[in-house]
């Protein structure tokens, strides 16, 4: 198979400017990756600073209800409240060891982005967040988050401003900047080297799952993991994808319906970000500005490439729920099991609740990536303006 | 591609409009040596914010890559000079490569350089570009080391686009060493002719490349910033106006 490449997605379709620089982040990960003064370091912060190992925490009254064994990787007890300081950790350290001054990133919601802040924070590194001007309004609370973390938030005005239009910008700076500066993308997407990095910083979900339902005695039957980009599910997936007993289902956002971030189920393949796969597009090529989800983390018109090998050779399942399921899966968990769940995660949730049949009497590993205390105004604001429907 | 002491220019196909831009790239294809068409992609990484607003505007008039491939035949009827295309790899890749490569070259396509693609990545362009007849233009920058621009060179048959310095499109004030220091060290690296682009936007600028060995110099966003939307005469006689200034600093 060619360098970078999932089956026949993937690759790096960069600027010839930006050739060193991801030639250099290929070249230092594959150096540190099996290094041991790295690997302790890391280690030592997932422990002490992320509070790593998340609980696989059986969900009873839940699985009583939808009469599934449901079993929830909680991710959202991480610090920052989100599984992507795995990631942000395992890149800005390697950033530090190559000898960079600057990180930059991009955030949709901001989880991403707080999470780039804390550790930046953390290994005294001077950040900037692209966050699009949208995302500023709907998120304030998580931009006064990274400004605290000593971020320097940039709002995005062009294209549709929001996560795409972010990613764009970074990678503006990053031409401007390539000398000086380290890119850490906040998901399985972008050119090669970052699908397999970053699932390979995210890999800690599956390997401690794996680990855990061994300890608690049972087997897993099928996992459920929400898909924007994409970082949690592989996260999750990865260790499990040669046990072919485990089926694994990937959930995108329907949004409306009309409207939706459903690019596994409804795009075609494309090249947006330096990577090829599948894309939400117009029939000209031009990438969709009608991109919609209620959760602003899984509000963007592409995916990781490994998504969309995974998708064809059928070894994930993907599927979409709707804005609404979001919704009341939101709002069952947190009145159920006492657990607020971001809107990404909640769509993880609502799957197993729409298929409850046919998760009948199995074990379900669902990965709750985040929390929900940042989407409180959102879910309010919604049911103003809707009747909830009974689950 | 033929290049000697050649001023490039470059606009957007469709901007403000499909009707005026085909008045626009004769007006500035009369006056340039080669004319470099951008086909507009709503997401360009290397473009800084006039280029992308004029792009972005084009896209929301209906500047579609098939409609943009057939103004580009009637320009090139009226001008009859070469053409190069400038674009993201979506839009061919979308269109189906070797299709897009096949209509281009029907339509007077004399070059074309794709931003977000580099030879890692191009064997299938390559390809197509071959059996069309349309000459490959690869981007060079200033951290391009010297195997790497010997390797770019050998992937390419029209010319090497070099970047002045690190930046996207976009004016600049004035240019650095670095632009100068590295057309020296490229310009014996390669066999294709080299012309300089990013950031060039006065008669300085292009007198200063052209002078330290570049076979051309490549002005973008400077023409677009001399456009009028509404006014096609007034943006006529600008583009004209600002070519011919920056020609007569070639020192041919």
């Amino acid at each position: 198979m060619k360098k970078g490449y999932f089956g026949k997605y993937g690759g790096a379709f960069m600027p010839e400017v930006l050739v060193p620089a991801i030639g250099e982040v290929e070249r230092t990960f594959l150096k540190f990756s099996n290094d041991p003064r790295f690997l302790k370091e890391m280690n030592d912060y997932l422990k002490d600073f992320v509070g790593r190992p998340s609980p696989l925490y059986f969900a009873e009254k839940l699985s009583k209800k939808l009469g599934v064994n449901v079993y929830l990787k909680r991710e959202d007890l991480c610090h920052t409240g989100s599984h992507k300081l795995n990631n942000c950790l395992g890149q800005c350290l390697l950033a530090k060891y190559m000898g960079k001054k600057r990180v930059i990133a991009e955030t949709g919601a901001g989880q991403h982005g707080v999470a780039t802040a804390a550790a930046c924070a953390l290994l005294g590194m001077e950040c900037a967040v692209y966050m699009g001007s949208v995302d500023v309004e709907r998120q304030s609370v998580n931009v006064f988050r990274m400004q605290l973390l000593g971020t320097k938030v940039m709002p995005v005005e062009s294209g549709s401003r929001t996560l795409k239009d972010a990613i764009n910008e970074a990678l503006r700076d990053w031409i401007t900047n390539v000398e000086t500066t380290f890119y850490c993308i906040g998901s399985v997407i972008g050119p090669h080297p970052y699908p397999a990095m970053v699932k390979q910083f995210q890999r800690i979900i599956g390997k401690e799952t794996k680990e855990q339902a061994k300890e608690m005695n049972f087997k897993i039957d099928a996992m459920v993991a929400c898909v924007g980009g994409g970082s949690n599910s592989m996260g999750l997936f990865a260790d499990f994808v040669n046990d072919r007993d485990v089926e694994m289902y990937g959930v995108e956002a329907g949004g409306t319906g009309e409207k939706h971030a459903a690019t596994l189920s409804k795009g075609r393949p494309g090249v947006l970000h330096g990577t090829l796969s599948y894309l939400l597009q117009d029939e000209n090529g031009q990438v969709s500005e009608d991109v919609h989800s209620i959760s602003a983390g899984l509000d963007y018109p592409g995916v990781g490439p490994e998504h969309s090998h995974f998708k064809d050779s059928s070894r994930v399942t993907y599927d979409n729920v709707l804005d609404s399921q979001a919704v009341e899966a939101f709002l069952l968990l947190s009145g159920l099991e006492g657990i607020m769940p971001a809107l990404e995660s909640a769509h993880a949730i609502a799957y197993v609740i729409a298929k409850k049949e046919k998760f009948k009497g199995k074990n379900v590993v669902i990965c709750l990536s985040g929390r929900g205390d940042k989407d409180i105004g959102i879910v309010t604001d919604y049911l103003k303006g809707h009747t909830r429907s009974k689950v | 591609m033929k290049l000697n002491k050649s001023l490039i220019g470059f606009l957007p196909a469709g901007y403000p409009t499909m009707k005026a831009s085909r008045e626009l790239l004769i007006a500035l294809g009369n006056e340039v040596d080669v004319l470099e068409v951008g086909i507009p992609f709503s997401d360009p990484v290397a473009d800084g914010k006039v280029i992308q607003d004029a792009g972005y505007i084009a896209i929301k008039n209906g500047a579609t890559p098939k409609g943009c491939l057939s103004l580009i035949s009637e320009v090139k009827q009226t001008i009859n000079k070469p053409i190069a295309i400038l674009t993201y790899y979506n839009i061919p890749y979308s269109y189906g490569l070797k299709q897009f490569l096949a209509d281009a070259s029907s339509n007077g396509v004399d070059a074309m350089l794709i931003a977000d693609l580099n030879i890692n990545e191009s064997d299938e362009f390559e390809a197509a570009c071959k059996e069309s007849g349309v000459e490959t233009i690869f981007i060079a920058a200033p951290n391009t080391q010297k195997e790497r621009a010997i390797e770019i060179d050998s992937h390419t048959t029209g010319f090497v686009y070099l970047l002045s310095h690190f930046a996207v499109t976009g004016t600049k004030s004035e240019l650095s060493t670095l632009t100068t220091d590295t057309i020296k060290r490229v310009k014996p690296l390669v066999k294709n002719p080299l012309a300089v682009g990013f950031g060039i936007s006065t008669s300085e600028h292009v007198r200063a490349v052209l002078g330290a060995g570049a076979d051309g110099a490549i002005v973008g966003s400077a023409f677009i910033k001399s456009i009028v939307p509404g006014d096609i005469e007034k943006s006529k006689l600008a583009l004209k106006r600002l070519a011919k200034e920056l020609k007569g600093s070639s020192i041919k």
